[in-house]
């Protein structure tokens, strides 16, 4: 977790092959659904393509009908043609020749508007429609991860994905992909046209070929390697500047100001660097292109025109005649531009390869918190919430729970405390099955958690987190969360039950005020209440609520002990008290330890236990001028606390104290030992 | 909408030596390019000379020296002389090439050279702009203008000024070079084209409109995606994904529909300008083919001229692209230099008090202050010109307080009272009125922001952390070489000696060393891979590593646990003693050691006096420490 960052800027550097035709496969199989617009699309490529590469054969016909009045191929073709259409054409006169030649023009023109214009929006539309599709099956994809990928993943990064990433295929779909088909078609077909006119004089004009082709491979090599330093380095400069938005009071606070000026003009020369060195691989490239091929051109010019004054045989009895010399100067000048383009149309490609690649990455992340084979769901539960000999860990050998068994009956309020990284946070996303465990059983109702529909059991459950997260959007939104069958009169009943109704009421346009992004205008206490209105108005059977932390002002907070004792009555609640009013209030508190239940049983029962209950209560509420001289917990109490447990777990547990635990769950600990020092 | 441009144009000017060389390689590329046509014109007169029975003359007539030039020693050399046509064109496209890395290369370079600046002058005053400002500034609208709205200055700059001056440039050259021919025949060829200008600023106006509107509902659909992702656990908590799936759909479809309706004129641009340029062809082949048939101009001629007019599109759809780049890089520039000109309202004094050292003092004379809200990112740039702003309560009301040096003034009070305001205007996070707060016997506003913010440590409610190393941001804004500390070991030992003794006093160090790399880990962006409370204890040791004359600690262990808490205010106490400190809290366990404690309530203050005067008072105070009081007495019973 450590090097997340660092990933984000290695990912830059993906390792794409741009011609990876698995993952092209992939990425065509999303059109599949389209297959009528892609075959129309494609078929009008070819009338598109076909289009474009008819003006030199026509200009070459004109030519050598209309003015120099010679039968060579191209005149007898087109002439053919017209003959076929309107019979008598031979005996025009040539004003009326031209005219005629004129009329083809303008219905190739014409045709080429309509085919082309056409194509395009067709096009554009599968690629809009194929986009849509990709972002909503990575959307739906990310929201049914579990919740550990978005511990591993920061969302700005998953952001990204869902948007410029998606982005990237979207032009790849929509016009770079018919462009390279048209330029495919184009080259094919005037290959095609330049053989069928002449044989030899073609195979001349196309002499430049070879050299193009290795120039264009050497571009592209250079090309993308400075492509990717170009991404890389913008991608530093965005992150850098976010940051510093994100942090700009503590720049200022800290008058790191210029500082950050030298960091920005750093990464900054490093960019421009890198956008020169990229833009030096086109500025070379364009050039050797154009010149290569003015030399096709001028091939076609010297060995052209030397067929038609008759110094160069290009076949046994055919005339060479200025119309097919002008035909083929069209064409080798239309050939290069198809080149041109394609290797244009690499940069989009080649972007779009990147970013599918990282999406289909998250595509194939696996979901690990899945419904079961025959999971059912059970229903409404009465919400007895029983943990077995759970064993559980977020990283592999770094255990959180280490054996934990407790059973909490129907409707009882259990308050379960600790140090921090002692397990109690563990528990409720057990409970949940936002993880899933590596030993035991988390059941509810006696059906293991495994066995439910992860949407059936969720439905009984409400979490208050401690840090409530609202969505921009209105309060009523918020309260109700997406569910459409939640009236506005639950909304209001249950605000006005957990006393939120008088300040949202309070609010600029009540129940529909806007909530801004992240909820910054509620205070911690508004906000705690709005999340209580939250999971009462889903009516579950089991509560869960991670009691904030933050301090509240003294009247919201006699709000919140009000809500609080409404909200769990009648139903399983489970609270991660910090509040000692909550914890005397519960029915049995659990005291977890190290990833182990230390003790558990009423606040009376727990304290004239004098075990660690008694222990972390009066540090948590001793006043500071008695210096606690308790001694280290761990390893004192760590062994006594364990009677009911086997001798393994026990050795697990002095293996523990002495420091071998992770970080997290030894992180109490440290701290414990630090206030000691002192 | 000249001076517009010209105004535009002017942003330029610092870099014309790039733009200089770059433009005369363009006018020789230009020149170069629009010259070819003619080398095909006189190659077909040649052959057609070679093969008809004209004399030279006749074609020095028609517009074609060579012949006449060179006469029978180039007809007599190898292939009729063609080849010195062929060989002409080859190598002056080989030299416009030349020409044409340059003009690239240069064009390039003052895009990116000015878009540097720009972006280093936008992000320097950003970073410089009040927290009035930052208050109301999302970061995903100062992220657009950082880098679309840059990128389209970037684009105007580079290739759009290029095409400019490429379309002007052709638009010249190219009908100077058809009216070698005739001057009538370009005419009426030429009759066709100023169509095209027209369809294609109606064309790129639609365009922008709809893509400015494809471009907020992208804005749209990030926001929510990034919302959802960020809200994950509520989401799975409320089984609520198939809803945000369900709603996200709805977004991402108006995004498809407004692509459609982009995508409707997108079509239509090249597929149009190329008809348009059809009916110039049109009148070519008409008009001049009558020519031909009435030997006024020769084949050769007639070919050249398409040529010509083929050179032209590119300009003519070029067009297009420029009005598209010209206004989009235009309202961004506007955006940006809206934001830029935004007043950095906290600045150093015009004459600074002669301070050099903070000595701890703090008094408050009788301080009253507001919040007044900034106006928006999107009132800045003009996206939303009708902004009502609310007039704001008194955050502060009659303030008035004086802590001596090194003494420790303690603010309590409910949420929304006051206490953070009270205690960003020391630092001058926010401006109170002058006259108002003295450091020192001097006004905050007179003293050197230079002094202000290297002598105050705070530690903010909201930690943040930079993505650097755990050393790295407890060196941050120490005095001296605080970037010189790339990692532990290059570092002077004493710094670093000090910087984790700092870390030893935040109760840090324990936590630093159980890491992997220790104090050259790399925080993740914000800081992810700490807990809150580790990141809580970076801060504080970050404050008090620049050895503060005055300390500000705003609630800042609301993260970590009672006993951490408890070890740190041990291990600040000595801290404490050698400068000034103020430190809110809600606990009364953390503030009744102060030399005074306010209470603040409404942006008043309420009760002040010490731990004991207070009790006596029987108010807010009172009442805290009562509850507080009842569970220690709770505790004893048990």
């Amino acid at each position: 977790m450590a090097d997340t960052f660092e990933e984000d800027l290695l990912e830059d550097k993906i390792k794409t092959n741009v011609w990876d035709p698995a993952l092209f496969r992939r990425m065509a199989g999303y059109t599949r659904r389209y297959w009528l617009r892609v075959v129309t699309g494609t078929l009008l490529v070819f009338i598109v393509a076909g289009f474009a590469i008819l003006p030199p054969a026509l200009m070459g016909a004109t030519v050598d009908i209309v003015f120099w009045k010679k039968d060579s191929v191209l005149a007898e073709r087109v002439g053919g043609v017209i003959q076929f259409v309107l019979p008598g054409f031979d005996g025009f006169s040539d004003t009326n020749k031209l005219w005629v030649m004129a009329s083809l023009f303008l219905l190739m023109r014409l045709g080429a508007f309509f085919t082309e214009w056409g194509n395009g929006y067709l096009l554009a539309g599968l690629g809009q429609r194929v986009i849509h599709d990709i972002r909503m099956q990575l959307f739906t994809h990310v929201h049914n991860l579990s919740l550990s990928y978005f511990h591993r993943h920061p969302v700005g990064r998953l952001v990204t994905r869902t948007t410029n990433d998606v982005g990237a295929m979207e032009e790849m779909f929509s016009t770079a992909l018919v462009m390279i088909l048209k330029d495919c078609a184009m080259l094919v077909g005037i290959v095609m046209v330049l053989l069928a006119i002449n044989l030899k004089l073609g195979l001349i004009a196309m002499a430049v070929v070879p050299p193009m082709v290795v120039a264009t491979l050497i571009f592209r090599k250079y090309a993308r390697n400075a492509y990717r330093k170009w991404r890389a380095a913008l991608s530093r400069i965005n992150a850098f500047t976010a940051e510093v938005l994100g942090g700009v009071r503590v720049v200022q606070l800290f008058h790191k100001e210029e500082r950050n000026d030298e960091a920005y003009d750093k990464i900054g020369q490093d960019y421009k660097k890198h956008f020169i060195d990229q833009r030096t691989a086109w500025a070379i490239f364009r050039p050797v292109n154009t010149t290569l091929s003015a030399a096709g051109i001028a091939l076609v010019i010297a060995f052209g025109g030397a067929a038609v004054i008759g110094q160069f045989e290009v076949s046994g009895t055919e005339v060479f005649t200025v119309g097919l010399l002008f035909a083929f100067i069209g064409y080798t000048e239309l050939f290069f531009t198809p080149i041109r383009d394609l290797t244009e149309k690499f940069e989009v490609v080649q972007g779009a390869m990147t970013a599918a690649e990282r999406i289909f990455t998250i595509i194939d992340e696996p979901k690990t918190i899945v419904n079961r084979p025959g999971a059912q769901d059970f229903g409404r539960v009465e919400g007895e919430v029983k943990f077995e000999e759970v064993h559980f860990e977020y990283k592999t050998g770094e255990p959180v729970l280490r054996g934990v068994d407790f059973t909490i009956n129907a409707g009882e309020t259990v308050a379960i405390v600790g140090h921090t990284g002692a397990g109690k946070t563990t528990i409720i996303n057990l409970v949940c099955r936002f993880y899933d465990i590596q030993g035991g059983y988390v059941k509810v109702d006696g059906h293991d958690v495994r066995d439910w529909t992860l949407a059936g059991l969720r439905r009984n459950i409400a979490t208050v987190h401690q840090d409530v997260f609202l969505f921009a959007g209105t309060v009523f939104d918020n309260i109700r969360l997406g569910d459409d069958t939640i009236t506005r009169e639950q909304v209001e009943k249950a605000c006005k039950y957990v006393g939120a109704d008088p300040f949202i009421r309070k609010l600029d346009g009540g129940y529909e005020a806007k909530v801004e992004e992240g909820g910054k205008t509620f205070s911690a206490g508004e906000r705690q209440l709005l999340s209580f209105a939250r999971a009462l108005v889903f009516d579950p059977a089991v509560l869960i609520l991670d009691e904030a932390t933050s301090s509240i002002d003294t009247h919201t907070e006699e709000l919140i002990q009000e809500a609080l004792e409404k909200l769990t009555k009648g139903r399983t609640s489970i609270v991660i008290a910090h509040r000692l009013s909550t914890i005397q209030k519960a029915d049995k508190i659990l005291v977890m330890h190290k990833g182990k239940l230390a003790e558990s049983g009423s606040h009376q029962e727990l304290l004239q236990h004098k075990g660690l209950y008694h222990k972390l209560y009066e540090l948590q509420y001793k006043a500071l001028e008695d210096t606690p001289k308790e001694p280290e917990i761990a390893a004192e109490t760590a062994p006594s606390l364990t009677p009911r447990h086997s001798s393994g777990a026990l050795r697990t547990a002095a293996a523990t104290a002495t420091g071998k635990a992770g970080p997290a769950a030894s992180d109490a600990t440290k701290e414990r030992s630090k206030s000691d020092d002192n | 909408m000249l001076r517009k441009f010209l105004k535009m144009l002017s942003f330029a000017r610092p870099y014309w030596r790039f733009y200089l060389t770059g433009t005369a390689a363009l006018v020789l590329v230009d020149i170069m390019d629009t010259f070819t046509p003619k080398l095909v014109q006189w190659a077909i007169n040649h052959i057609e000379y070679l093969t008809s029975e004209r004399t030279p003359q006749d074609y020095e007539r028609l517009g074609n020296p060579v012949m006449a030039l060179f006469g029978d020693s180039l007809t007599s050399s190898m292939i009729g002389g063609i080849w010195v046509y062929a060989l002409g064109f080859v190598m002056i496209v080989a030299i416009t090439g030349l020409f044409r890395y340059r003009m690239s290369l240069d064009y390039a370079r003052a895009s990116i050279n000015l878009t540097h600046d720009l972006r280093a002058r936008f992000f320097g005053h950003i970073q410089r702009l009040a927290s009035r400002f930052h208050d109301r500034a999302k970061t995903g609208e100062m992220m657009s203008l950082a880098t679309s709205d840059m990128d389209s200055v970037r684009n105007f700059f580079g290739f759009g000024l290029l095409l400019i001056i490429d379309t002007l440039l052709y638009f010249i050259m190219v009908p100077i070079y058809m009216s070698t021919i005739s001057w009538k025949l370009m005419l009426a060829s030429a009759l066709c084209l100023p169509l095209i200008p027209l369809i294609v600023a109606k064309l790129a106006h639609a365009i922008e409109d709809r893509y400015d509107s494809l471009q907020v509902q992208w804005a749209v659909v990030a926001e929510r995606s990034r919302e959802s992702y960020a809200g994950a656990k509520v989401i799975k908590s409320f089984v609520q994904e198939d809803s945000e799936v369900r709603m996200f759909g709805r977004l991402s479809r108006e995004y498809f529909r407004r692509g459609m309706h982009l995508a409707k004129v997108v079509a239509l641009e090249n597929p149009l300008l190329v008809l348009m340029l059809g009916l110039a062809d049109l009148v070519v082949v008409i008009y001049g083919g009558s020519m031909v048939i009435n030997g006024e101009i020769t084949v050769g001629a007639f070919v050249a001229f398409f040529q010509w007019l083929i050179r032209l599109s590119g300009p003519m759809i070029g067009l297009g692209w420029v009005v598209m780049l010209y206004q989009r890089g235009r309202v961004s520039m506007n955006r940006i230099q809206r934001i830029i000109s935004v007043k950095a309202e906290i600045v150093e004094p015009e004459l600074p008090a002669d301070v050099r050292q903070l000595t701890g003092a703090v008094e408050i004379k009788d301080l009253s202050f507001k919040y007044f809200p900034a106006p928006s990112v999107s009132a800045v740039v003009g996206d939303d010109d009708d902004e009502k702003l609310a007039e704001p309560d008194w955050a502060l009301r009659h303030v008035s307080l004086k802590i001596e040096p090194g003494r420790t003034l303690a603010i309590v009070g409910p949420v929304g009272s006051g206490k953070s305001t009270l205690l960003g205007l020391i630092p001058r996070l926010y401006d109170p009125p002058s006259g108002t707060v003295f450091l020192g016997g001097h006004d905050v506003r007179s003293i050197s922001l230079d002094v202000l913010r290297t002598q105050i440590g705070c530690v903010p409610q909201e930690t943040f952390l930079f993505s650097e190393t755990i050393l790295q941001n407890i060196a941050l804004g120490t005095l001296g070489n605080d970037h010189e500390v790339a990692s532990a070991g290059k570092a002077h030992d004493a710094d670093v000696e000090w910087l984790k003794q700092c870390a030893r006093i935040a109760q840090v160090e324990q936590d630093v060393l159980s890491f992997p790399k220790q104090y050259d880990t790399l925080l993740g962006e914000k800081g992810v891979n700490l807990s809150g409370g580790q990141k809580q204890r970076v801060a504080i040791a970050r404050a008090i590593a620049r050895k503060p004359a005055i300390l500000l600690l705003d609630d800042c262990l609301s993260a970590v646990d009672t006993q951490t808490e408890e070890a740190i205010l041990k291990g600040l106490k000595g801290v404490m003693q050698q400068c000034t400190t103020v430190i809110v809290s809600h606990r009364v366990s953390t503030v009744e050691h102060a030399d005074e404690i306010i209470v603040l309530d409404n942006g008043q203050i309420a009760e002040r006096g010490t731990h004991e005067e207070l009790l006596m008072n029987k108010g807010y105070y009172a009442e805290l420490h009562g509850k507080q009081q009842l569970e220690v007495e709770l505790n004893e019973q048990g």
